[in-house]
């Protein structure tokens, strides 16, 4: 009957919430001799869904690789993720959720800056590790937390590196820039290292254009950049924009010079963009897909066993990079597995490079990476243009 | 069953001894919950009271006083961004500036309200939706007020010796802040001022034709409802403990929508099932999940799910939770007789 | 610089015009808001781009092809989703609509992904050169297709007779049922049309901004345009759309970038004050 089986249904979703989860015996949650239990918040329905699904596919290949060779210290990692749609009072929920009902020993990656700020102040509160948030977020590292281990280039650090490689290696100190970038923290923390390296060496920038995320129609900005006499422009984007800007760009017949970080230097951008993306240049914490270097062998052989049909991509890269660096800590925490174990290990860690990227923490560090390299768009793919450089302070 | 005769049976507050009965229980559940529930539980409950408030509020202005309103989460933002900046910026205390956040969100409803007095029906809906970006933008851009796009980050609230920095205790104190309001609007609707809501939703020359004064009225509920959705977006903000603009966009306003209607527009009962529904659909997606693993939620079946229950309850349910629910009981009552 | 912002702002505007046409004959002939006229948009692009890329055929034919299956789909959702809806308070419309928007930009996320797609252009890629300026050869192309398609409508209303019967239709339903219209039969059409409609401009839009299943917020944007216009009016659609977009980029410009995302909202609220039934509309009779 209608209302029986409308009352039947309600209960059916609710009443599993109120269910109080057993109660477990160890000393830290989550561990047990063959299992350690990992959480991950991230925005796997919402606008950032296409950054979420890909980063956990490549995580997720990693853990396989390392749970199949025997995990570490005879432990397999299970790795429980929770969709937060983009919305911070569900990444909250999510977190209370992973800690109260599934007892994770430690969170491994959140997406985004606002869910990633609004479930630290818990995290740390109960004293739980995460590491590797993929938020590049300066404040996350400035003041270092001690259970927040951020395994990046923070946003403000690439925007020193940008303007260091435009005076030092692009050999142009005199040209005139502008910039242009997402109206919100991620494009605030660019434009506090564009400026604070700007000011070292006496640059001023002709304009400072701002968007909102989601635009999609730059003209009205690029149009007053141009107007301002811009050679070069420093954007603050991440997919969908930097193609657009580039599209837009050569239908106005603009040869001007366009750089952006390293959340850009996914292929597809060159994709989206089509002819539009040659000479872009974008910055990069990763080695491209087409190099040699050891990571990336090891990540396309683990991906074409594992996953062949998927398309391999600079976000499931990172995925993949981020767990690595969660293996190793993992590693260096010792056989004794415990949160502090896990917090004193990482600050063990110095100079591993699993991508090409640099990762070192200590007591009071939390950066993890603090150098880069830039690559070129040149006939719809990414090449090299520089090696590995550290900002000059 | 529902005759009365005489006013005072009409304007009572439990219509019957079953409410009450079913009230009391409803409350020694909820008081009792941090005993037996994890903080999980809690922090949901807690979420399902402000979101109460607001579907309260919500509730009396679009489904009581027929005054459809596109944007409300536009006021909950004034009234956490006011709240957030009375307590950091200002250094207010809280127990001042949660009641100044609903007065000042009341005051930009009477800005709404007074141009929204020309406006009918679809005009209405389209000016509150209108509304709601345009304050979304304000919001990021007022940098010297909002922060902008970054948000802004709140410390755990404490009224005056009494500190609520743990989830139990503010969520006591969020339970009685909802009461309150519950009361506050159980009251309004009992009251002349209920009354001639009811009368301007219903048929506005009409009552106009039997003395309502429409600009007064309509005003008032705009006030009334924005003062609710004031309250809870200051106490969302000191729950949630960090607020950005993304928190309050036309998707959330929607949202709080689909609790009116889900729940039962024009009943109060019908508020609070609406926020429960809504706090707790996703939630139970997610813990229905670890059961049927088959139940993958990675590809937009939340999204979904929300447009085909509004659509169906629409079609199919016009009266909401509420409504079935009475129907429910009317079974009961007339039992065998159907 | 002025005029290549009054040609990207006519080009959007096209596309507003466009949503926002097939948003009033939905209202004319129905009275139902159809505030899904963004995803259908999205929609018809979706299909048109599947069957070039997945079954590679050529362009042309996946256009055509796409706007028969969005006029089908459009008869679709109005039998199952819209007719039930008639004769109930607007509120219950609006939400309706509101939730069919819902589900159908999620279905489309479902099916295709919430990924972002380039889409092929009719239009050549080169800048077209007028003198000292240069403008974007699609944003040309949109604005003549889409006035091309208006004088199309505009000749179907006027001379065939299906476009008589939608006319007697929206006018007064009980009097064109009474004449032998078969009321019902148009009220699918007209659905049929719009989802054409969109299919277009989802077509025409597509390579300019990169097709995603959010493209359908651009429907909003329609609403503004329809107002401006004066509800229920054809040319005051087409009229309310390109000024809507050719002042939002105006004032994007000029002014400063983030009122450009409100100005059609700030348009909106200032018509709905002085002259709420728009340039073209009719002050509408209250009755109790």
């Amino acid at each position: 009957m209608k209302n029986k089986g409308l009352i039947l249904i309600f209960i059916l979703i609710l009443f599993p919430i109120f269910l109080r989860a057993p109660a477990s015996s160890a000393a830290d949650p989550g561990v047990t001799d063959d299992q350690v239990l990992v959480g991950a918040i991230m925005d796997l329905t919402g606008h950032m869904a296409f950054l979420g699904k890909e980063i956990i596919h490549g995580a997720e290949l990693f853990f396989r690789h390392s749970n199949e060779k025997g995990g570490v210290y005879g432990r397999k990692i299970k790795l429980l993720v929770e969709d937060d749609m983009a919305q911070f009072p569900r990444a909250l929920a999510a977190a209370k959720k992973l800690v109260e009902r599934d007892k994770v020993f430690c969170f491994f990656s959140t997406l985004g800056q606002g869910s990633t700020d609004t479930i630290v102040p818990f995290l740390e509160k109960e004293k739980i590790p995460l590491v590797a948030p993929f938020s590049q977020s300066s404040a996350l590292i400035h003041p270092p937390k001690r259970y927040i281990f951020q395994a990046t280039v923070s946003t403000e650090l690439q925007g020193r590196l940008i303007i260091d490689f435009i005076v030092n290696h692009l050999k142009q100190p005199k040209s005139k820039i502008g910039t242009l970038v997402q109206a919100d923290i991620y494009g605030e923390d660019l434009m506090k290292g564009l400026d604070r390296q700007a000011k070292k060496y006496g640059i001023k920038f002709v304009a400072e254009e701002r968007f909102k995320r989601g635009a999609v129609d730059f003209s009205p900005q690029l149009q007053r950049l141009r107007g301002a006499g811009a050679e070069t422009i420093v954007l603050c984007t991440v997919i969908r924009e930097t193609a657009a800007v580039l599209k837009e760009v050569k239908n106005m017949g603009w040869p001007v010079q366009v750089i952006g970080p390293s959340a850009t230097s996914d292929p597809v951008v060159l994709h989206l963009a089509g002819e539009a993306s040659e000479g872009y240049i974008s910055m990069s914490i990763s080695e491209l897909l087409t190099s040699d270097h050891p990571g990336v062998k090891l990540y396309k052989a683990v991906h074409e066993k594992y996953d062949p049909k998927h398309k391999i991509g600079a976000y499931s890269q990172m995925g993949f990079e981020a767990a690595m660096i969660f293996v190793e800590g993992l590693r260096l925490a010792g056989k004794d597995l415990t949160r502090e174990s896990l917090v004193n290990g990482l600050e063990k860690m110095k100079d591993y490079n699993v991508m090409g990227l640099s990762l070192t923490f200590g007591p009071d560090d939390r950066e993890g990476g603090t150098s880069a390299f830039f690559i070129k768009g040149s006939k719809g793919k990414y090449v090299p243009m520089t090696g590995w450089m550290m900002v000059t302070d | 069953m529902e005759i009365k005769t005489d006013y005072f049976e009409d304007i009572k507050i439990f219509k019957e001894t079953s409410t009450l009965i079913w009230f009391l229980l409803a409350m020694g559940f909820l008081l009792s919950a941090p005993l037996f529930a994890g903080g999980y539980v809690v922090y949901m409950l807690s979420l399902t009271a402000i979101y109460t408030i607001v579907s309260l509020g919500l509730n009396l202005l679009s489904g009581y006083a027929g005054q459809i309103s596109l944007g409300h989460a536009a006021f909950l933002a004034i009234g956490a961004y006011s709240s957030a900046y009375l307590t950091v910026k200002l250094g207010l205390p809280f127990w001042f500036a949660l009641p100044a956040s609903g007065f000042i969100t009341a005051a930009a409803g009477i800005l709404i309200g007074i141009p929204a007095l020309r406006l009918r029906g679809l005009y209405l809906a389209i000016a509150t939706m209108a509304f709601a970006f345009i304050a979304d933008e304000v919001i990021l851009n007022w940098e010297s007020v909002t922060n902008g796009a970054n948000g802004i980050k709140l410390s755990p609230p404490s009224i005056g010796p009494l500190a609520l920095d743990t989830d139990q205790r503010f969520y006591y104190f969020i339970l009685a802040i909802t009461l309150i309001m519950l009361w506050g609007a159980k009251n309004i609707i009992r009251s002349s001022l209920g009354r001639a809501f009811i009368a301007i939703r219903d048929s506005e020359t009409a009552a106009e034709t039997m003395g309502v004064n429409l600009s007064i009225y309509k005003t008032i509920a705009f006030l009334i409802s924005a003062f609710y959705a004031g309250i809870a977006g200051s106490l969302f903000a000191h729950f949630i403990k960090y607020i950005s603009p993304s928190n309050f966009t036309l998707l959330d306003s929607i949202g709080f929508i689909i609790m009116i209607l889900v729940g039962g527009t024009g009943t109060l009962l019908g508020s609070v099932y609406g926020a429960v529904f809504i706090t707790f659909l996703p939630e139970g997606i997610r813990v229905l999940k670890d059961f049927f693993p088959f139940f993958v939620v990675e590809t937009g079946l939340q999204g979904l799910l929300y447009g085909l229950i509004l659509l169906l309850f629409i079609l199919f349910e016009p009266t909401g939770l509420y409504g079935r629910w009475l129907k429910i009981k009317r079974y009961w009552k007339t039992f065998p007789l159907k | 610089m002025f005029f290549q912002q009054l040609i990207s702002g006519m080009a959007l505007g096209s596309i507003y015009a466009l949503i926002a046409l097939g948003f009033v004959i939905i209202y004319k002939a129905t009275e139902v808001i159809n505030f899904a006229q963004g995803e259908l948009m999205v929609w018809g692009a979706f299909i048109a781009l599947t069957l070039t890329t997945s079954m590679g055929l050529p362009l042309w034919l996946s256009f055509v092809l796409s706007l028969f299956f969005m006029a089908l789909f459009g008869i679709l959702l109005e039998v199952l989703a819209i007719r039930p809806l008639v004769g109930k308070p607007i509120f219950s419309i609006v939400m309706a609509t509101i939730g069919l928007s819902f589900v159908l930009r999620h279905l489309a996320g479902i099916i295709w992904s919430y990924d972002n797609f380039r889409f092929p252009s009719i239009f050549p890629r080169q800048p077209f050169s007028l003198g000292l300026t240069t403008i974007a050869s699609s944003h040309l192309g949109i604005i003549c297709t889409s006035f091309a398609l208006m004088g199309l409508l505009y000749g179907f209303f006027r001379f065939t007779s299906l476009g008589l019967a939608m006319r007697a239709t929206q006018q007064n339903q009980l009097g064109a049922s009474i004449v032998g219209v078969g009321v019902k039969r148009i009220f699918s059409l007209t659905w049929a049309l719009a989802a054409m409609l969109g299919a277009i401009a989802g077509i025409l839009i597509a390579p300019v901004q990169f097709l995603n299943v959010n493209l359908g917020y651009l429907g909003l944007k329609a609403f503004p345009a329809a107002v401006l216009g004066g509800f229920g009016s054809i040319p005051g659609a087409i009229v309310g759309g390109l000024i809507i977009g050719v002042s939002e980029n105006l004032a994007g410009t000029f002014l400063a970038t983030w009122v450009r995302e409100i100005f059609a909202y700030i348009i909106l609220l200032v018509i709905l004050m002085i002259r709420p039934q728009g340039i073209f509309g009719i002050q509408e009779k209250k009755r109790v």
